[in-house]
């Protein structure tokens, strides 16, 4: 060690450590910059595809949203590889008579893999799909991540009238109660036969709560245009991007 | 999609000149931004989307590009296009490979090299704001998309000046959300210096520590809305080091940047930073302004130095043995620490100068005994030392003070103390 550096009547910076001693302590070696590396820690935003896999969308419709859906991967990774606001997740439910998570917890979009939707059969409980939606809809579930979450967007993609026309609107009533579901941003996508049926828009006008967030795709090749419009819409104006 | 086609030619605001469209860059929110030829030197062209702003933005960016930029270190303007298929653009220069986008060094997609570039990149930004503010100018929508830095040498371009306007006016621009000041952020006030202020000392922040001044385990348990945010970031936000709150700490997962940094860098940053969010967080006349921020800086690049080639922190405010090969240099306004081959700048010894880029001394060892240090003259003026045992020398221009214990030297227009 070399000379000691006494410290000097310096104007006074209000956090300043008291010095304690009269003893030298020894300079804290500074870490190197290759040693702390930024390890940004951004706030989730998921974005919910909720997915009619009732035996009415058996063939082309299924495999119009399969290929909507991996077309829209890259874009969202895209998105999420230069934002440094939002992390995209992912979070899938297909619902037929029953509810399904095909993700387990919502999947960050940098390192999601989308499985193709193969099997489709069932009726059109929406109801179920309300009800596994709302469970996972909270702090303690889905949007549990650390960063916290933004409001989520969810999109619902359906061709069919209900099948539980006389339960469904119980489980929209309870869903309608979870605060997170009331500042979501909620768009519903009408296929094919949907698009022209009056209950099923009637459905998605109820769970959206607004007619402009309810979209037709009257044949399934503007599904696809359909799904990124109000897919990255709702992206780019939750996290504020540009 | 871009909305001009390669090969497309649009005419200048004079119609005199053409500008021809060669590849599609990128996009913002405004705007989209295409490499294009003009008069055979190839720029860049910030094309409004449709529907163009109106027609009092197309009038400021004219009087702007008269105006010229206030350094060099802004992709100003050059030259406005005419009216074209119902938008308009601006051409500025193309910003060169070497620099990267502020996000991608948020994003670890790109490095300073060492942290006194780190501090230079923070000096250029300061230094940028200083000079368009004092021509009256303000710049209004300060985020981290308007700043590319060279990471090797912490060189700044300052692009996307198309909302920079003179005191009192805005041309409708609030911002962007995480960057705004708190009176903006519930449309008490319109963006303006003030505003700015605070958005650069954000931007600042980021540069340092990564993380959010605002966010921690506080903010991070709140989804996101807009009145959510209006609260978070105008009505009631907390610094995560407010000295008197610390509900809103870093948290350990969401915040670990700060949290692993915030003791690296000098005192004197923790101090300045803990101003402009706490009491300069809402009261305009508390926030720091950019000569409070050079000056900021230069003392804190001044506490930087080498010991074997690793750069080390000396935190001048403690009482501690200095390590073998390092002295420091007391000035009235600042203390340096110095090692082999550091640099002390202009402003630190021309109370006159304002310079924190010329370098006015290097210091260097003997090259007979590398325990013996000399602080070597870069400036044009004479300095004269006074030993302890009375021998007074005079060091001219490239000559060596001898850096002993005791030492005192005069610069001028100050006068130091070698400790
Ligand atoms: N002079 C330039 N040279 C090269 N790329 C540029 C230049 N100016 C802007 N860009 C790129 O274009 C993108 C959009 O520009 P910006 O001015 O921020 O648009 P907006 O104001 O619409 O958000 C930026 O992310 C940036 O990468
Ligand atoms: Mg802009």
């Amino acid at each position: 060690m070399g000379d000691i550096w006494d410290g000097f009547d310096f104007p006074t910076l209000d956090p300043v450590n008291p010095v304690n001693s009269n003893m030298g302590q020894a300079v804290e070696q500074t870490p190197s910059i290759e040693s702390i590396d930024a390890m940004l820690v951004k706030r989730a935003m998921v974005v919910f595809f909720i997915i009619d896999i009732s035996g009415s969308m058996k063939g082309a419709r299924i495999g119009a949203v399969n290929d909507a859906i991996r077309n829209l991967l890259p874009e969202l990774k895209k998105r999420e590889a230069s934002n440094t606001n939002a992390e995209i997740r992912v979070a899938i439910l297909e619902f037929s008579s029953n509810a399904n998570w095909r993700t387990l917890t919502p999947q960050p979009v940098s390192s999601f893999v989308y499985d193709d939707i193969t099997y489709v059969s069932g009726g059109t409980n929406f109801g179920k799909a309300f009800h596994a939606l709302n469970e996972k809809l909270t702090r303690n579930a889905f949007l549990s991540a650390a960063a916290g979450s933004y409001t989520p967007l969810i999109i619902l993609l359906t061709d069919g009238k209900p099948s539980d026309i006389a339960l469904y609107p119980e489980e929209l009533n309870q869903l309608k109660k979870n605060s997170w579901f009331r500042y979501a941003t909620k768009a519903g996508i009408a296929i094919e036969e949907g698009a022209l049926s009056p209950e099923c828009k009637k459905v998605l006008l109820e769970f959206t709560g607004n007619e402009s967030m309810v979209l037709e795709a009257k044949n399934t090749n503007i599904l696809s245009k359909q799904i990124e419009l109000v897919t990255l819409t709702g992206v780019d104006f939750v996290t504020q991007q540009g | 999609m871009p909305s001009l086609m390669q090969g497309e030619s649009i005419p200048t605001i004079n119609l005199t000149e053409t500008v021809t469209i060669l590849q599609y860059l990128a996009e913002g929110g405004q705007g989209e931004v295409y490499k294009v030829d003009y008069n055979g030197k190839t720029c860049a062209l910030k094309w409004y989307k449709r529907p163009a702003p109106p027609d009092v933005f197309y009038e400021n960016l004219a009087v702007n590009v008269k105006k010229g930029a206030p350094n060099e270190h802004y992709l100003w303007p050059l030259m406005l296009t005419a009216k074209y298929k119902g938008s308009y653009g601006y051409i500025m220069e193309l910003r060169p490979q070497q620099y990267h986008e502020f996000g991608e060094f948020l994003l670890n997609l790109a490095r300073f090299r060492n942290y006194e570039t780190m501090i230079n990149a923070a000096l250029n930004i300061v230094e940028s704001f200083r000079i368009l503010h004092s021509k009256g100018y303000s710049y209004q929508d300060v985020n981290e998309g308007g700043f590319f830095i060279n990471p090797e040498n912490g060189d700044v371009l300052i692009c996307d000046n198309d909302n920079v306007a003179p005191f009192g006016i805005n041309l409708g621009v609030k911002g962007m959300p995480r960057y705004m000041a708190p009176e903006v952020v519930i449309n008490m006030n319109r963006p303006n210096t003030h505003s700015d202020r605070f958005s650069l000392a954000i931007l600042l922040f980021r540069l340092f520590y990564i993380d959010h001044p605002l966010e921690g385990k506080y903010t991070i348990q709140f989804p996101l809305t807009d009145a959510i945010g209006a609260q978070l970031y105008g009505i009631n936000p907390i610094f995560v080091y407010d000295p008197d709150n610390d509900r809103n700490r870093p948290h350990p997962q969401a915040q670990p940047n700060v949290i692993k940094r915030w003791n690296l860098f000098p005192i004197d940053l923790q101090v300045a930073f803990t101003k402009a969010f706490t009491k300069g967080m809402k009261d305009i006349n508390n926030r720091i302004t950019e000569t409070e921020w050079e000056d900021i800086l230069v003392r804190a690049r001044g506490q930087l130095i080498k010991i074997g080639g690793r750069e080390q922190f000396i935190n001048i405010y403690a009482k501690q043995s200095l390590p073998e090969g390092v002295r420091i240099l007391k000035l009235p306004h600042y203390a340096i620490a110095l090692s082999n081959d550091s640099k002390i700048y202009e402003c630190q010894i021309n109370q006159y100068s304002v310079d924190f880029s010329k370098e006015a001394g290097i210091v260097k060892q003997s090259l007979s005994n590398k325990t013996i240090l000399g602080l070597g003259n870069l400036s044009e003026t004479t300095w004269k030392v006074k030993y302890t045992g009375g021998q007074m020398m005079e060091v001219k221009p490239k000559g060596y003070a001898k850096l002993e214990q005791g030492a005192e030297i005069d610069f001028g227009s100050v006068k130091g103390t070698i400790y």
